[in-house]
């Protein structure tokens, strides 16, 4: 084992001189004005590359993201394997930060949060207190119902900062809970703000792992489980959609939970969409599926564990073999439940008191719904252990851990070499072919290469020509907005029609008929300016689906040919997935239901005025007939008038609308544009790349013998380095994959 | 002469547990229930006051069926090929006798769904005019007649009489959760509040603090899009099923036992196992549903205008 431990750290610290060894060569082939190079991007890429794979190597850190359909059961499983319910979860979306766990040695669990983070998050807080009115109040407690307290928290709590690291169960738990509603909080409140992206790091979670312990070994690696959210989020999909996506771009390996109560509905697909391009990257190999939620596994026509490999295998695309090594069924609920009694164990002994312990309890409701308060009086802290350790085999975990983290654990540092060599060899690679191609170059005579170049810009020309042609960006954007501009229009028309037809003033005796009578009306309308509303968003998603659909097929069907007759090797650029859901929008709002008070004053009759004996005399004696005074009588009606109704109406509807619209222009079609057109400038680098190496050629050929005689010995070298490099590097990946 | 039976269309998120609804609403495991395997084809099931027609389940078939089952594609699967042979050889055969029996009627359903496969029609509109059709007798009717329809959530969008939409407790808030109750709201705003209910099934599975009661309702009325906000019932159809089974019948205690007990060891004694049914039962709004169709059909006797037939 020591043996071992030592080759392994041998290993590590080999591969890390070899990369920085390559330093040298790099600025060489950078001195050369090589181009050709990652995709066109040049040799300063190529170095930076090299230095992220130093790090990694130093670090030993395999990154694993856990992604999954909402309320699959992502965080229970990761908390089970903690044996502490430290993530947050719930039966309805809660994840909305992807929070990495470092499977560690510590002592405690440790919670961090980078400080820019930190003040990024007390910074929101401050703006949703200002902005969290009544109205917003009610949109975020209709969502999510449970929030109140932590809106009054926001509102009128004290103004606490974000700790920039803690400890202990609880406070971890709650310290995430806040974190990830927030999110929500502000996707409802600030919908233009995304603060996810606007994140330098993600919180990360230092925690010791009694069920996936650390000792294995100085030369094994440290796994980083990556906690994601669930992209099918009805209220977020479309940055979560991005996060997901993210978190998968940076994955060593990955693990994709299913739902065993929902295998093979639409979520699944999605997932696996997701996931494709990383595939491509890191090969099925480094792909694990555990199916979660087997305990809801109940008839005899519910599919076998058998027929669970068979399934999920041909959905991953998995070989019969390798489904029945990757695909793992687990019970995440009862892991956890049993993980954490393990856990009081462990830490309380014979000091775990049955009766009244919350890990017990929930335990032992799982193991026995009628029967669990009898078997808690019965039970012992001997007989409470042995239950929980039946009940965390039963849960499936064990398995995942042994046949996933485990072996990646002792696996880390082949895995990560083997991609990193991996990847700096495809680069040495590249470096060789350009300077071959130069040397080839400069052995050709002066007019093959301006022959070839003339080519070249020929079909550079015809690129350019095609890429100020094809839609730029403000183009896309127009284009979008343009396909959906009939959508938004119609809303807008049919949302006038509605509100116009709140009409016509009632009179009502009491301010309660009135009020109801407003409110009645004003409800119906905003019903009916929200089913609008939810129309026009699915049908912009709609359109703007066929849009990309176009724009991608115009642009591949043009580039194809001119990349095949550049000769450029590396061939067309693979375009990335998108979102294109606009994210859904606030209820329609009718303002407050005042009727109007109306008082009418009568005169009711008269009375007489009062007279002194004296007054009347004189009076009397005048001829006047007795003064009175007249008696005024009110009456109350309250008028119940729609015309602020409507004005509210039409201003909540119309920002709702230009809200929907704003999202179009400023969220999903820069998204698409930036999309389409990073297709065509990845298609143009690749190109300008190889012009630009044949340039470089021709300039040497026209520099006098002497000088050219030099550049032609030094490529020659690179060449000879690079090959003698990428011998050693592969030789280094075959002793590493022993 | 007596009015026709109320028209209820049931169905909601796929694998939300419709059919499991409707088995426990008819306190009998009548039509097959799935974690896979595509959506239950469309199916009537005819709740009649017990002692009227018949004495036990019995489904009728029609030579639509047959004629659906023969041409169904993808029969070349070996399991399904060996469904629609059973079949046709069994109660499609010409002039085959009617079903009878909970057990076999499910077990004639399950082969139908696995013959037909994803060709019973996502959207439920392209289903042959007569599909299968079972009579149920209850206890809880006592003149009242429904056809429960079990079918696809497109028949959301078809005509009924009243709608019973099934959501998934544990999905909620889901891009397809969104869909149905797009699809709930469109039916409310045809037929009004007053004809459609909303079953959040699967309650069973909420911890403490998760959404419920008033919460939940408001969180769903919340994301209808529209019109109107028809009662939310919280369901645990599995549960109330099993419960019932073992109340009407000692012979399906196991089924209950081993829900109870997940981890096997059960066998609970048998005092704990049915004061905890009762207790489940009057928990799993169930006995609401009921009332709610009740209330249905009197409203509707009461206005027979009022339907969108
Ligand atoms: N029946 C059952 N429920 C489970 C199991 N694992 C998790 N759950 C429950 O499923 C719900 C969702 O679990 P989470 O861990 O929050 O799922 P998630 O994938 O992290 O969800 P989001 O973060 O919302 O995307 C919770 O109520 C869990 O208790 C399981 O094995 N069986
Ligand atoms: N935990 C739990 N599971 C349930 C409940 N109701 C149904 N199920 C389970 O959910 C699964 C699907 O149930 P079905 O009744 O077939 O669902 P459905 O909506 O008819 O499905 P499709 O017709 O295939 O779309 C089965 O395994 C049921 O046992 C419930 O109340 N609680
Ligand atoms: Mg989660
Ligand atoms: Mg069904």
């Amino acid at each position: 084992m020591a043996d071992e431990d030592d080759a392994v750290t041998l290993l590590q610290a080999e591969v890390r001189d070899r990369l920085t060894d390559l330093d040298a060569l790099l600025t060489q082939a950078g001195e050369l004005d090589l181009h050709a190079v990652r995709s066109g991007r040049g040799v300063e890429a190529a170095m930076s590359a090299v230095h992220d794979d130093v790090e990694a190597i130093e670090r030993m850190e395999l990154r694993i993201p856990i992604v999954a359909p909402m309320s699959a059961g992502k965080s229970t499983i990761i908390n089970a394997m903690t044996g502490l319910t430290l993530l947050p979860a719930r039966v309805t979306g809660m994840t909305t930060l992807p929070t990495r766990i470092v499977l560690d040695d510590v002592a405690e669990p440790v919670l961090r949060l980078a400080a820019s983070d930190a003040a990024l998050f007390d910074t929101l807080t401050g703006e949703l207190a200002t902005r969290l009115g009544d109205a917003e109040r009610d949109d975020v407690l209709d969502l999510f119902p449970h929030m109140g307290p932590l809106l009054d928290l926001i509102v009128s709590g004290p103004r606490v900062p974000f700790p920039l690291e803690c400890t202990g169960e609880r406070e971890i738990q709650r310290t995430l809970m806040r974190l990830n509603e927030l999110v929500r909080v502000g996707s409802v409140v600030l919908p233009d703000v995304d603060v996810v992206s606007a994140l330098s790091d993600v919180p990360s979670l230092h925690t010791p792992s009694e069920f996936a312990p650390a000792g294995a070994g100085p030369g094994a690696g440290t796994l980083v489980l990556v906690d994601t959210p669930g992209p099918d989020d009805a209220q977020m999909s479309v940055p979560l959609t991005e996060i997901v996506a993210d978190q998968l771009a940076k994955a060593h390996v990955v693990v994709i939970v299913l739902d065993y109560t929902r295998l093979n509905v639409m979520a699944d697909e999605a997932i696996r969409e997701l996931v494709r391009p990383v595939l491509a990257r890191i090969g099925t190999e480094k792909l694990f599926a555990v199916v979660n939620k087997v305990d809801e596994r109940l008839t005899e026509e519910d599919p076998g564990p058998e027929e669970v490999v068979r399934l999920v295998g041909r959905l991953l695309g998995f070989s019969g073999d390798q489904a029945r090594e990757r695909v793992i069924e687990t019970r995440a609920r009862f892991g956890l439940a049993a993980a954490r009694v393990l856990a009081r164990v462990t830490d309380a002994g014979d000091g775990l008191d049955p009766a009244t312990d919350p890990a017990v309890e929930a335990m032992l409701r799982l193991r026995s719904r009628y029967g669990w308060e009898r078997d808690r009086e019965t039970a012992t802290v001997a007989s409470l252990h042995a239950t929980a350790q039946e009940m965390w085999r039963y849960s499936g975990l064990p398995v995942f851990r042994d046949r996933v983290l485990h072996t990646l654990r002792r696996t880390a540092v082949p895995i990560l070499v083997d991609a990193v060599l991996g990847r700096t060899i495809g680069m040495l690679d590249e470096i060789e072919a350009a300077a071959s191609n130069r040397i080839a170059a400069m052995h050709a005579d002066q007019a093959e290469i301006t022959r070839r170049m003339d080519d070249l810009a020929g079909e550079l020309a015809e690129l350019d020509r095609l890429t100020s042609r094809l839609p730029g960006k403000n183009e896309v954007r127009k284009r979008a907005q343009d396909s959906v501009a009939e959508v938004i229009d119609g809303a807008r028309r049919r949302g006038e029609v509605v509100i116009d037809s709140v009409r016509g003033a009632k009179r009502f005796d009491t301010a309660k008929e009135a009020k109801k009578y407003i409110k009645k009306r004003r409800n119906k309308a905003s019903e009916e300016l929200d089913y609008i509303l939810y129309d026009a968003r699915n049908e912009v998603a709609r359109r703007l689906g066929l849009l990309r659909g176009e724009l991608l097929a115009q642009a591949e069907k043009s580039v194809a040919p001119i990349m095949r007759r550049a000769g450029v090797a590396a061939g067309l650029p693979a375009p990335e997935a998108v979102s294109l859901t606009p994210s859904s929008a606030k209820a329609v709002k009718g303002g407050g239901a005042d009727p109007d008070r109306k008082t009418k004053t009568y005169v009711a009759g008269h009375e007489r005025v009062d007279e002194t004996l004296g007054e009347m005399f004189v009076r009397w004696w005048q001829g006047e007939a007795a003064p009175t005074t007249p008696v005024y009588g009110q009456t109350v009606s309250y008028k119940a008038g729609l015309g602020d109704t409507r004005h509210t109406l039409a201003a909540s509807f119309g920002a709702r609308v230009d809200d929907l619209s704003a999202q179009v222009r400023e969220h999903v079609a820069p998204q698409l544009a930036a999309h389409v057109s990073r297709y065509h400038d990845d298609a143009v680098r690749l190109v300008k790349a190889y012009r630009d190496d044949l340039a470089a050629a021709r300039d040497d050929l026209r520099t006098d013998d002497r000088r050219r005689r030099v550049r032609l010995e030094e490529l020659a070298e690179l060449v000879e380095a690079t090959r003698s490099a990428s011998a050693e590097l592969r030789e280094l990946q075959e002793r590493a994959a022993s | 002469m007596s009015p026709p039976p109320l028209r209820v269309a049931v169905a909601g998120l796929p694998k939300a547990g419709v059919s499991t609804l409707v088995n426990a609403l008819i306190g009998a495991a009548v039509l097959p229930v799935s974690t896979l395997e595509g959506v239950s084809p469309l199916t009537e099931v005819a709740v009649v006051p017990a002692g009227e027609t018949v004495a036990e389940p019995t489904l009728h078939l029609s030579d639509g069926t047959r004629a659906a089952v023969r041409e169904s594609p993808g029969t070349a699967e070996p399991s399904r090929a060996a469904s629609a042979g059973r079949l046709l050889a069994g109660p499609l055969a010409a002039g085959a006798a009617p079903v009878t029996g909970a057990d076999r009627v499910r077990a004639v359903l399950a082969d139908l769904r696995r013959a037909l496969g994803a060709t019973a029609s996502a959207d439920g509109r392209g289903e042959h005019p007569s599909p299968p059709h079972v009579v149920v007798p209850v206890g809880w009717a006592a003149s009242e007649r429904f056809v429960l329809v079990d079918g696809p959530p497109g028949i959301l969008a078809g005509p009924s009489d009243a709608f019973l939409v099934v959501l998934d407790y544990t999905h909620l808030d889901t891009v397809e959760d969104a869909r149905v109750l797009r699809l709930a709201a469109e039916a409310t705003a045809r037929v009004g509040p007053g004809r459609v209910t909303i079953a959040v099934n699967r309650v069973d599975q909420g911890e403490d603090g998760d959404l419920a009661g008033e919460s939940l309702r408001r969180h769903v009325h919340a994301r209808m899009p529209a019109a109107g906000r028809p009662p939310v019932v919280e369901t645990s159809a599995r549960w109330a099923l099993a419960a019932s089974l073992l109340l009407g019948d000692d012979a399906h205690a196991a089924t209950l036992d081993a829900l109870a007990h997940p981890m096997g060891g059960g066998a609970a004694d048998a005092g704990a196992l049915s004061r905890g049914a009762e207790h489940t039962i009057a928990a799993s709004g169930i006995p609401e549903l009921r009332q709610t169709l009740l209330r249905w059909w009197s409203a509707a006797v009461r206005a027979p205008h009022g339907t969108t037939r």
